[in-house]
Order: structure tokens, then C-alpha cells, then sequence
């Protein structure tokens, strides 16, 4: 054989070696997944492990598309409420509560046109799960007290579970402004952070990312559940990719929290332009429930800090919760918000909104 | 068979320590968590 010819052989044979290495690993990653025990040891808060569970939970059937069976895709933020559901018992930890949502698939019963009527005043709150009310019924969440409690003003939920500050800002600019608000909440919780670097969480989901001072969305329109499963995804791929997400965590903190920054600065500038006050509202959750320590932590500091940047009223709700303690209410520090928490951040929030501008 | 094995323990042994590599230090560094998520309590 001649050189040439020995080298040929050669390349063919590391080809064909590479090959069947990478088929032996992407096999063996298959394999592992299908070890619940593994995956669930493994995963952190990164794309590839909120894709990889997607994937494993949806491998026999698309019938709860996205993650609970009230949810439905939206091509520019991922997931929204279904509409027109009426006292559904389909709460993750509370099934005796009940869900219903309007026909622009917003919590609760009332449906709203976007033109304001004279004389009403109008109140739009973003959030995530905890302004949602997950594991509450309708009229037990805060939105749902606050209404309530000021007749002639609409307090508009447009709560979404899982939302970070990226999809909140993409429903203002889409809906929420449609509305004609006076005042927008946002319900901010310092956990929700990192949601912001993920392309993929209950499911596919719009990412901006920072370059320089400005905000440019990624991930836009976000694909089906059908066109992301029909999708060919290396498992071992994801491993890595979870992998790596875990040795750059300190990184990834760091950017998640600019970003957050800039995310909330620019849901502020869109709430002046429409002539609306911004209000910032901390809501404390886990561990924070319990916490008498004084009041701005740094945590809370931090949304002082961008209430300040932004001319955003900002309004803690620590200090409510340290109150209701003290006057013996069993506030829970576990899971999402019951009736109760839900209770003291209305009692909280309803000063600052009574309150004629 | 098994002295072409040995021969050639490099080919698969690299793979095979790749992988169990990759595995021990998920399974070690790995907190069982999926960030913020409240449904399972």
C-alpha cells in the first residue's frame, strides 16, 4: 500500500472510531435519562436541564403540552393561561382549589376591554406564580382582595407560573398596555433572577440578553411543543451543557442579576411612556417569611436601588409580614402563597393603591 | 480476544472514562435541583 494510501486508511479508521465513540456516548446518556433517580440528581436551573425534563416528561404524549394542563403556548412568550376555564380543580398542590380564567386568559371571572371606562381606575399587576395564584383559588389572591377592597377600580391578574422578568416585559408591551393602566405592579421576587438567562424553563421561553446597556430578544417567536420534540437533540449533549452551566454559576449569577436590572428599567421607562405609574413590590418568599432582620436586606436593597433608577415606587412587603407574625397569624414559609400570605400582601398593597394619584 | 483487547485498551477505555467521568461529577456536584420550583414539597 502506498503512503497515501496508508493515510487514507488511517483517517478512515479514526472517522469510523469518532463515530461510533460518539454513538457509544450519546446511547449511553439515553440510557441514564431513563433513570429518574439520576435525572432528578443531576439537574440544575439551565436550559438543558428544564429541555431534558420537558423532553422526558413528554415522550409518550403531548397532551399537557407545556408543563401544567391549564397552560397553553404562545408563540412570543412561551406559555400563557388558557382561556375560559371555570372553577377548574387543577392547582399542583392544592387540588380543592379552583382555577377559572377570562377569554383574554387572565385569572378569574371578569373579562375587561382594553378601553378604560371614564372614571374607572385600572390597575395591571405582572408577576409570576405568586401573583398568579398558584395553589389558591380566584377570589383568594391578592389581585382578587384588592379588587375587592376598592370598588371602581379593575385590579387586571396578569400573573403567569414560571414567568421571569423577560416575559413579563414582553406581556406588558404586548398587552398590558393595551389596558390603559394608571398603575402597573410588578411583583418581584429576588429568586425569579436567573429566570431571565434561560432560553427553556416549563417550556420553551423568549431570552433577552444585554449588549452593552441595551436589551435584544433572543429566542423570538418561541417554537410549538410539537416542533420542539420533532426537533433531534443530543442527550449527551446536555449533560455537558448541564456540565458547564454548573462550573459557570458564578458568572451566571452575576449576569443574571445586570440583567434583571436593565429587564425592570425598561418595564418602568414602558409604564411612564404610557403615562402609568411603576410600583415595585417585594415579595418575600420561603425563608424570607420568617426573616425579622432589618429592613432593605440587600435583597431588597437591590430593588431600591432599581425603584430609584426607574421613578418606580417601591414597596416592601417584609415588613407586613413581620407584623402579621407578631400579631400571631401562622404565616407558612412553605411552597407557594396560601390564602393567608396572599391576605397580608393585599393589606400591604392596599394603601399605596387606594391612594389618588 | 483478550490480549487484542488489552492491545487496544486505550481505544475504550478513553470513552468509557470519559463517561463515567461525566456521570461522577454530575452525580457528586448535582443538589437534586431544579432552581425555583415549588411543586414538589
Amino acid at each position: 500500500m502506498t503512503t497515501r494510501g496508508l493515510a487514507s486508511k488511517r483517517l478512515l479508521l479514526a472517522a469510523l472510531y469518532l463515530g461510533i465513540v460518539l454513538v457509544f456516548l450519546e446511547g449511553s446518556a439515553r440510557v441514564l435519562v431513563w433513570n429518574d433517580a439520576f435525572v432528578h440528581r443531576i439537574v440544575g436551573n439551565d436550559d438543558a436541564s428544564w429541555r431534558l425534563q420537558w423532553r422526558l416528561r413528554h415522550r409518550d404524549s403531548l397532551d399537557s403540552p407545556i408543563y401544567y394542563s391549564f397552560d397553553r403556548w404562545h408563540p412570543t412568550r412561551g406559555w400563557v393561561l388558557a382561556p375560559d376555564l371555570r372553577g377548574v380543580h387543577a392547582m399542583p398542590v392544592r387540588r380543592e382549589k379552583t382555577l377559572s380564567s377570562n377569554k383574554g386568559g387572565l385569572r378569574g371571572t371578569t373579562d375587561y376591554i382594553y378601553e378604560r371606562i371614564p372614571g374607572h381606575r385600572r390597575v395591571v399587576v405582572l408577576g409570576d406564580s405568586f401573583t398568579f395564584g398558584e395553589d389558591v383559588s380566584d377570589d383568594e389572591t391578592y389581585c382578587a382582595r384588592l379588587a375587592r377592597a376598592m370598588p371602581g377600580v379593575d385590579v387586571i391578574n396578569m400573573g403567569v407560573h414560571g414567568y421571569g422578568y423577560d416575559q413579563m416585559l414582553v406581556t406588558l408591551e404586548e398587552d398590558g398596555v393595551r389596558y390603559q393602566p394608571e398603575v402597573v405592579v410588578i411583583g418581584f421576587l429576588y429568586a425569579d433572577r436567573d429566570r431571565g438567562m434561560l432560553s427553556f424553563r416549563d417550556f420553551a421561553k423568549p431570552r433577552f440578553v444585554l449588549r452593552g446597556d441595551d436589551l435584544a430578544l433572543t429566542h423570538s417567536p418561541v417554537p410549538s411543543p410539537e416542533q420542539v420534540l420533532a426537533e433531534w437533540h443530543s442527550t449527551f449533549g446536555d449533560l455537558i451543557e448541564i456540565l458547564g452551566a454548573r462550573l459557570g454559576k458564578e458568572a451566571r449569577e452575576r449576569k443574571s442579576v445586570a440583567l434583571t436590572r436593565a429587564l425592570l428599567l425598561r418595564m418602568t421607562e414602558v409604564i411612564r411612556g404610557i403615562g402609568a405609574q411603576p410600583v415595585l413590590v417585594y415579595l418575600p418568599t420561603g425563608a424570607e417569611l420568617t426573616d425579622d432582620g432589618p429592613v432593605p436586606n440587600a435583597q431588597e436593597a437591590f430593588l431600591e436601588e432599581v425603584g430609584q433608577r426607574g421613578m418606580a415606587r417601591v414597596v416592601q412587603m417584609r415588613p407586613q409580614f413581620i407584623d402579621a407574625r407578631r400579631r400571631g397569624e401562622p404565616i407558612s414559609p412553605e411552597g407557594h402563597y396560601g390564602p393567608l400570605e396572599h391576605e397580608v400582601v393585599a393589606r400591604g398593597l392596599l394603601p399605596v393603591l387606594a391612594a389618588p394619584r | 480476544m483478550v490480549a487484542l483487547l488489552w492491545r487496544y485498551r486505550l481505544l475504550w477505555m478513553l470513552p468509557l472514562g470519559v463517561l463515567l467521568l461525566l456521570v461522577l461529577v454530575l452525580w457528586f456536584t448535582g443538589d437534586g435541583g431544579g432552581g425555583f420550583r415549588y411543586t414538589v414539597l
